[in-house]
């Protein structure tokens, strides 16, 4: 698949603080591709520089080969997008709404408008004006608006702001459809690391504005654990336990006291020994279980821990 | 570009509040044709359409304020509104979405004013009657009194009155671009427009008061008293110092809204 979208040394400064920081991937067609990063780390600008929205201090923005600086207009065409909140005209009716954006972009048929609507299940409230509408219902109203020319690349930022689990899980099988049936490139932004890895195929992970990692999530996950895996030992008897194992297992790399047990990083396969040892020395164990990493502790140990995700 | 500004129109005249705009001109004119009446009954004068029309002309101080917050609204409220990143994610260049709102100002004002010169002779019309167009007025000019027909009085009295209408829906145009706030550009303009004579007496003793806006935009004593609003001051110099201050609030809102990052 040819990359949809292309940014080369991406960067914007605003007066002395760079906001966003020299970021280069790319996005092909037909993927729905994540932004992930704590609150303020220039996800929003990124994709504001990604919609000329606003312009580059350096670097390149190609959406389906065209600059999208010097080339807005055959750039832009491509593109349907939400910047932050899916704020319409409220004075309007969804569907009046619907047609103000139908009228910017020649070529688009009153059928399309109603298609468009019955895709994001609006068509029963289509009629009233957006005053009346939840955030939830504005989200699905964005959505509409931003599919209405049939882009061939989508930009949401944010797009599960408001939205119910029901809500969020429909956005989810539509943005799979359209990347899988359509060939779209789906670019979404969050903060949220659990709606990241059920929506998106590859994440790039930004903090203060600059690249942290970009990838497969699952890869991201498996990456983090360099073989070794983190084992909680529930037991009453803490300091006693961690005399009877310490220096008797091979590979143990941590060994610690924690508030109800033990916590060690070893190879998994050392794990029996560890079991006989506890045994041997008569320590009373409640449980022995392995701590799987979460793409959580992952993104943590990524962007430094100190930030809330 | 036409859709442009087919949208900018249905913005406009979807909202509740334009219809008060055209009901409260109605208003105005019922209610001053119906004190006419009853002063013109009790002195027993002569009180015709084209007359009425004439003193109705203070009712475009009215459009200029609403015209003013239709300008001021119509980039400020895309931004207050959050809608203006909307409008520009799509493949039309920014100064063609500028025109096409700045156009729609202007064809809202003139709605707006035509709209008040036919109620006011509508309303005038049925109250006092429709003749009388051929009547004289005294002005004078030269040196000598002339007269003219009461209907062409009529209609150099709003036409007067469309040079500061133009010049301030275009300087609350240029606020409410620059300050992307409908708030600070409807404030500021209705506060124009209200103190403008204010300030210009104000003003009156510094050398540089003729250049002041307020001072120049009635055309008016230059046609009908033969003096000149200021000292030194001349109908050439008066249109020149318009152009400028029109050509200037033109380029500040396109520089404005064209340059400047979008982080609404």
């Amino acid at each position: 698949m040819p990359n949809a979208i292309v940014l080369r040394g991406l960067t914007k400064r605003i007066g002395q603080k760079t906001v966003v920081d020299n970021l280069t991937f790319d996005i092909p067609s037909g993927e729905v591709f994540g932004l992930l990063g704590p609150n303020g780390a220039g996800k929003t600008t990124t994709i504001r520089m990604m919609v000329g929205l606003i312009r580059m201090t350096a670097g390149t923005v190609e959406i389906a080969g065209h600059d999208i600086v010097r080339d807005y207009g055959q750039a832009i065409r491509q593109v349907g997008a939400i910047v932050e909140n899916p704020e319409m005209y409220k004075y309007l009716s969804g569907y009046e709404n619907l047609r103000q954006f139908a009228r910017m972009t020649p070529g688009i048929a009153p059928r399309r408008i109603d298609e468009v609507v019955e895709f994001v299940g609006l068509s029963e409230r289509i009629h009233d004006k957006v005053r009346q509408y939840s955030l939830g219902m504005r989200q699905r109203l964005g959505l509409a608006q931003a599919l209405l020319h049939r882009p061939s690349v989508l930009i949401l930022d944010e797009p599960t702001n408001g939205l119910d689990p029901a809500g969020i899980r429909e956005l989810r099988d539509h943005l799979r459809r359209l990347a899988r049936e359509e060939g779209v490139a789906v670019v979404v932004s969050s903060h949220l690391l659990s709606e990241m890895e059920l929506m998106c195929d590859r994440v790039a992970v930004i903090q203060q504005g600059r690249l942290v990692n970009v990838g497969r999530i699952d890869q991201m996950v498996a990456a983090g654990t360099d073989g070794l895996v983190r084992l909680f030992v529930e037991t009453a008897c803490g300091h006693e336990a961690k005399m009877a194992l310490v220096g008797r297992v091979d590979g143990m790399a941590e060994l610690a006291v924690v508030d109800g047990g033990i916590e060690m990083k070893l190879p998994r396969d050392v794990i029996p020994r560890v079991h006989q040892l506890l045994v041997q020395s008569d320590i009373p164990v409640f449980e022995v279980r392995i701590v799987t990493q979460t793409l959580e502790d992952r993104f943590l140990e990524m962007t430094g821990g100190g930030d809330k995700v | 570009m036409m859709g442009l500004i087919c949208n900018e129109h249905v913005k406009i005249y979807r909202r509740a509040r334009t219809w008060i705009f055209f009901a409260a001109i109605m208003a105005i004119a019922i209610l001053g044709a119906a004190l006419k009446h009853h002063t013109a009954v009790q002195l027993h004068d002569k009180e015709t359409a084209w007359m009425f029309m004439d003193s109705m002309g203070r009712a475009v101080y009215l459009v200029i304020v609403f015209a003013s917050i239709v300008a001021g609204d119509i980039v400020g409220g895309e931004f207050a509104g959050g809608t203006v990143k909307l409008l520009l994610i799509r493949p039309h260049r920014r100064w063609k979405i500028l025109l096409s709102k700045y156009l729609s100002v202007l064809s809202f004002s003139l709605t707006l004013l035509v709209f008040t010169v036919f109620i006011a002779w509508l309303v005038g019309g049925l109250v006092f009657g429709f003749s009388g167009a051929g009547e004289p007025y005294l002005l004078s000019h030269g040196g000598h009194v002339v007269s003219i027909p009461a209907s062409s009085e009529s209609v150099r009295t709003y036409a007067y009155l469309a040079i500061p209408l133009l010049l301030t829906s275009t300087l609350a145009f240029m606020i409410s671009t620059l300050f992307r706030s409908s708030v600070v550009a409807i404030a500021l303009s209705v506060f124009l427009v209200l103190f403008g004579p204010v300030i210009t007496e104000v003003l009156h003793s510094y050398a540089w008061d003729r250049f002041v806006l307020f001072a120049n935009w009635n055309l008016a004593p230059y046609f009908e008293n033969d003096i000149s609003p200021l000292p030194n001051m001349t109908l050439s110099f008066s249109i020149i110092v318009l152009i400028v201050y029109y050509v200037v609030f033109l380029a500040i809102s396109w520089l404005s809204f064209t340059k400047r990052d979008v982080s609404a």
